[in-house]
């Protein structure tokens, strides 16, 4: 086993401004992400040397990006980085179990900062299981970061800003973008527009966006769902239609496109299974997307020692995920005692005013954005609703009925959440449907329970003990406290 | 393949290479992108396929017109690229002798060997 004092898992933005602000100011913070580079699904590095302009991130983002990569080159020796490693498993007390490419290793943590995002959430409906239909984030990871268009009649769906950003991507690449479709109403955003003022500059930046599509062509539909794709084996077509308040698709004026991808997702939900491995107490909150470790003010989860930061810990966005890393970051530095300047206090005072500003901003995307019950129409009896088990909605409504209304429950009764994914795809929806239908709360029907390992490891992995991280190095490492 | 299927798909034979109808391959890759990379061939059941370097399996295989790369166990429906993170599992491959790979999370190396996997997959040595 090594030792270490910081073990940051997940190096997007909130991960690595948390490493940052540790590195700055003098420590050697060990930072995890299973990505071959830094900066996460948001500020995700291309792989041509060149850059890739037009088709990159929005400038803020990009600009925001740079900046951490600049900080990132300032110190990096100051910080030691385990790219293409994986978390598998927490074990025990802090006991951080990763797997490289020759190998695992446990990582025994003094302080460990969760930074793990979060996915995006794909409520069921007929025909979601075809070939070619996929979340958006994993079209523009297709197109961002590798230079392949994910097809040629595109069309986006779901809910939240972000589809703006991938249409936006998708087009200036050179797919051609039949249309995006936002779940929500037109003028259940505009009554939200007060709160969104709160940060003029993001508010700008999502009107920006709407005009490019506007000026491109593309059209934008308020208050319409994707309410089936098909197609044979491969998506042809998607049937859209529009929906009321609640996200209910309406019978009328139902119309089909003809496409060869679809990109929909409602959302995000927060990868917070290693804080549950952890420990952490968790608690169910619905307008951060899903299941999050309850924390302190300093983002301190329930147990000593355990941070989390970012989306994981409630979905908020990439802004939002950065100065939670940094606060983290200071707060583990006042712990260690390396807090003592009036400078780290002044600069802990602004990262809080940033996040109260913030958080009038996100309550309000919050407000217009969170999933609605509606969705829970979109699947017919025949729908598979647990991709990995391959499950209908009819065998899993008829274990529902005969007593199957939580999680383990339904485990036993189904195999619901047994497959590879442990749940992560079919269970928020399928939880969201038995609460609404059994008026049960979420903490009776229960988080779904990931357990290690995490993500797939051979026999052989567990046979052989990394040497990426060897003692020596851990002690050169050890830091003075 | 009618969605959805009445009685389990049959799966396609031992080194079917088309796995499902295919789209268009031409312009799937961005001519800007591929500068100064180094070009990669592996093999995806058998056939090679060109690829550059950084590229993940499964965008490897998109832009050479592959998508569908598993086929579910127990009703042998095609399954391609869906979350492009590591977190949904439809991506399941074969990678040199090795089932349940994930093909986005998987990054393309020279004279790789990739099968579409078939249910829960084949280990090589019990092929």
């Amino acid at each position: 086993m090594i030792r270490r004092d910081v073990v940051i898992v997940g190096a997007g933005p909130a991960g690595l401004s948390a490493a940052l602000t540790l590195a700055e100011r003098g420590l050697r913070p060990t930072l995890i992400d299973e990505n071959p580079a830094v900066g996460g699904q948001i500020f995700r590095q291309s792989v041509t040397t060149s850059g890739t302009g037009a088709i990159g991130p929005s400038s803020d983002d990009a600009q925001r990006g740079r900046q951490l990569r600049r900080r990132m080159g300032d110190v990096q020796d100051k910080i030691e980085l385990l790219t293409d490693t994986m978390v598998w498993g927490i074990f025990g007390d802090k006991q951080v179990a990763v797997k490289c490419s020759d190998g695992w290793q446990m990582i025994h943590a003094a302080h460990l900062v969760l930074a793990t995002g979060a996915y995006e959430y794909v409520c069921p409906f007929p025909g979601w299981t075809l070939s070619g239909v996929m979340t958006p984030g994993g079209a523009q990871s297709m197109v961002k970061s590798m230079g392949v268009l994910p097809g040629k009649r595109v069309l986006v769906a779901g809910s939240g800003p972000f589809l703006l950003v991938v249409a936006g991507q998708l087009q200036a690449a050179g797919v051609e973008v039949v249309g995006v479709v936002e779940a929500v109403r037109r003028r259940d955003m505009l009554s939200q527009v007060g709160g969104l003022l709160a940060c003029p500059a993001m508010l700008r930046q999502g009107w920006q966006y709407i005009r490019a599509l506007k000026q491109n062509g593309v059209p934008l539909l308020w208050g319409h769902v994707v309410t089936k794709a098909r197609g044979d084996g491969l998506v042809r077509e998607v049937e859209i239609a529009p929906c009321d308040q609640q996200w209910r698709p309406v019978s009328v004026c139902r119309r089909t496109v003809e496409v060869d991808t679809l990109c929909v997702g409602y959302g995000f939900v927060p990868r917070s299974e290693l804080a549950s491995l952890s420990g952490c107490r968790m608690q169910y909150a619905d307008e951060l997307g899903g299941w999050i470790p309850e924390v302190d003010t300093s983002l301190q989860t329930s147990i000593d020692g355990v941070w989390v930061a970012g989306d994981g810990a409630g979905v908020a966005g990439a802004v939002v995920a950065e100065a939670e890393g940094t606060l983290v970051g200071l707060r583990i530095l006042a712990e260690l005692d390396q807090f003592k300047t009036s400078d780290l206090i002044r600069t802990e005072q602004r990262v809080r005013a940033r996040l109260a500003t913030l958080r009038r901003f996100r309550s309000a995307l919050d407000q217009i954005y969170h999933v609605r019950a509606g969705l829970d129409d979109l699947a017919t009896k025949e729908t598979i609703v647990c991709r990995c088990e391959e499950l209908t909605l009819e065998e899993v409504e008829a274990a529902a009925h005969f007593g199957g209304t939580n999680q383990r429950s339904l485990k036993v009764m189904t195999r619901l959440g047994m497959g590879p994914c442990q749940g992560r795809m079919c269970w928020p929806a399928m939880a969201r449907r038995i609460a609404c239908q059994t008026g049960k709360c979420q903490d009776a029907v229960g988080p779904i329970s990931v357990r290690p390992p995490a993500v797939p490891l051979t026999i052989g992995d567990l046979l052989n003990e990394s040497n990426s991280l060897d003692l020596q190095a851990a002690e050169a490492l050890r830091v003075e406290v | 393949m009618k969605y959805p299927p009445t009685t389990p798909q049959p799966v396609p034979e031992s080194g079917d290479t088309t796995s499902g109808p295919s789209i268009d391959t031409e312009n799937r890759r961005l001519p800007a992108t591929t500068k100064g990379r180094q070009l990669i061939r592996f093999t995806y059941n058998g056939h090679e396929v060109e690829a550059f370097q950084g590229d993940s399996v499964a965008v490897a295989l998109a832009a050479a017109d592959q998508r569908v790369l598993h086929w579910t166990a127990s009703r042998g429906e095609p399954r391609a690229l869906f979350c492009n993170m590591g977190v949904c599992f439809d991506c399941l491959v074969e990678i040199d002798g090795c089932p349940g790979s994930r093909a986005c999370c998987t990054r393309v190396t020279e004279g790789m060997s990739v099968r579409s996997q078939r249910g829960n997959g084949v280990w090589e040595r019990d092929a």
